[in-house]
């Protein structure tokens, strides 16, 4: 299904499509969350708020929104919202830490497309980038965990590294 | 080396003359190493790979449906294109937990369900007592679910509790990890879904039905 009609069903008052859109924008959307806020349950609190401010503001939205920028944007936004509502709520010792957003707008934009582009790798790949880059495994204990070959492995790194090589481009885009 | 196999071997990590030759020798692959560099960096980042809950998804869509919604949309469309959902197996209304604790009325130890039900634990759950009590409402079920003596899921496992149609259509209920009360909500009724059933279902990010059946309605 095309954002265009997602947004369309969305506007119509469509639940259907909220589902949809977490599937595609969901793992994202989280992953900006945390980044920012450091803790599980406050981002899943956040993408939570998102989808509701997004669902209320639907019949609101152009017909030709740019969805995944615009959830980008509240996301972020919501995050902010919360990690301002959890300062005020800490402790002494807390607050002397928590001054100002420890992430840049830079750095969420950047978790942003890093995993989305991590979303369009076929999922062996993104297991063995995965296993490599953030468990920090070599490639045999990718192997073993993954039950397949060194050797494939090694292929599905190639051609992981190729895919997201060529999706390469926007990590320096203006942040909204 | 070609600029394809020196942004691979850039992400790999590897170095060597070759490389650094294309690299000086290369302008298009000079502009794109900042790219590259962020990218690698990124590729560890935890934020980039820690999941979301299982359920976020029922919740988030639960949320949804519960929220009311000065929508144009008539009330009868609403109804139409809530009842194709649920027919799509869509994981429709459904307020568990947090959700269901901000967004629904619990009602109280006084009030009286309006149904009651004890369902029978099979041998995957010898000793396990799962008695639930139901509240219809206007937009649903509420349920109350007492579990116990039933083993805590393991740490990449979680319990779901279904509501499913005579025809076979199940729609989530609410998840929980250990004995104890759990109040759930969910969008159908006791009357078209008249099935509540417990299964323990692998933590793997796949919401649907897959686990095997712990305890059931009597009779299914």
């Amino acid at each position: 299904m095309s954002a265009h009609s997602l947004v369309a069903r969305l506007r119509n008052g469509d639940p259907d499509a909220v589902g949809r859109l977490y599937d595609e924008y969901g793992r994202r959307m989280f992953a900006v969350a945390y980044k920012a806020l450091g803790d599980r349950s406050l981002a899943e609190e956040a993408v939570q708020l998102t989808f509701m401010k997004t669902w209320q503001a639907a019949e609101r939205l152009e017909p030709d929104v740019e969805i995944g920028g615009w959830l980008y944007t509240i996301t972020r936004r919501t995050a902010i919202d919360l990690y301002r509502r959890e300062s005020r709520h800490a402790t002494v010792s807390l607050d002397a830490e928590i001054v100002a957003l420890p992430t840049t707008f830079e750095d969420l934009w950047q978790v942003w497309e890093v995993r989305s582009m991590i979303d369009r790798l076929p999922e062996g790949e993104r297991a063995v980038v995965e296993s490599l880059h953030y468990k920090r495994q070599t490639m045999q204990e990718t192997a073993d965990e993954l039950g397949v070959p060194v050797g494939t492995v090694k292929s599905r790194t190639h051609r992981a590294y190729g895919r997201l090589a060529s999706l390469l481009g926007h990590l320096r885009e203006e942040t909204a | 080396m070609t600029c394809d196999e020196f942004h691979r071997s850039y992400l790999e990590g590897d170095v060597s003359t070759e490389r650094e030759a294309h690299l000086r020798g290369c302008a298009d692959c000079q502009r794109v190493t900042p790219e590259l560099d962020v990218l690698r960096a990124r590729l560890g980042d935890p934020a980039v790979w820690e999941p979301p809950g299982p359920e976020l998804r029922t919740q988030v869509v639960g949320a949804v449906v519960s929220a009311a919604r000065p929508a144009t949309v008539s009330p009868s469309v609403s109804r139409r294109m809530m009842r194709r959902w649920l027919i799509a197996g869509a994981a429709a209304a459904l307020v568990v937990g947090v959700v269901a604790a901000s967004l629904v009325l619990i009602p109280s130890r006084a009030d009286s369900a309006d149904w009651e039900l004890t369902l029978y634990a099979n041998r995957a759950s010898p000793g396990a007592v799962v008695e639930v009590q139901g509240w219809n409402t206007a937009n649903g079920t509420h349920l109350r679910v007492d579990v116990d003596g039933l083993a805590p899921a393991g740490p990449n496992e979680y319990y779901a509790i279904w509501m499913s149609s005579i025809s076979g259509q199940h729609v989530p209920a609410g998840t929980f990890r250990e004995s104890g009360r759990i109040e759930s909500w969910s969008g159908v009724t006791r009357a078209d879904f008249p099935r509540i059933w417990i299964t323990l279902e692998p933590d793997d990010g796949d919401e649907r039905l897959t686990g095997a059946t712990i305890a059931d309605t009597p009779g299914w």
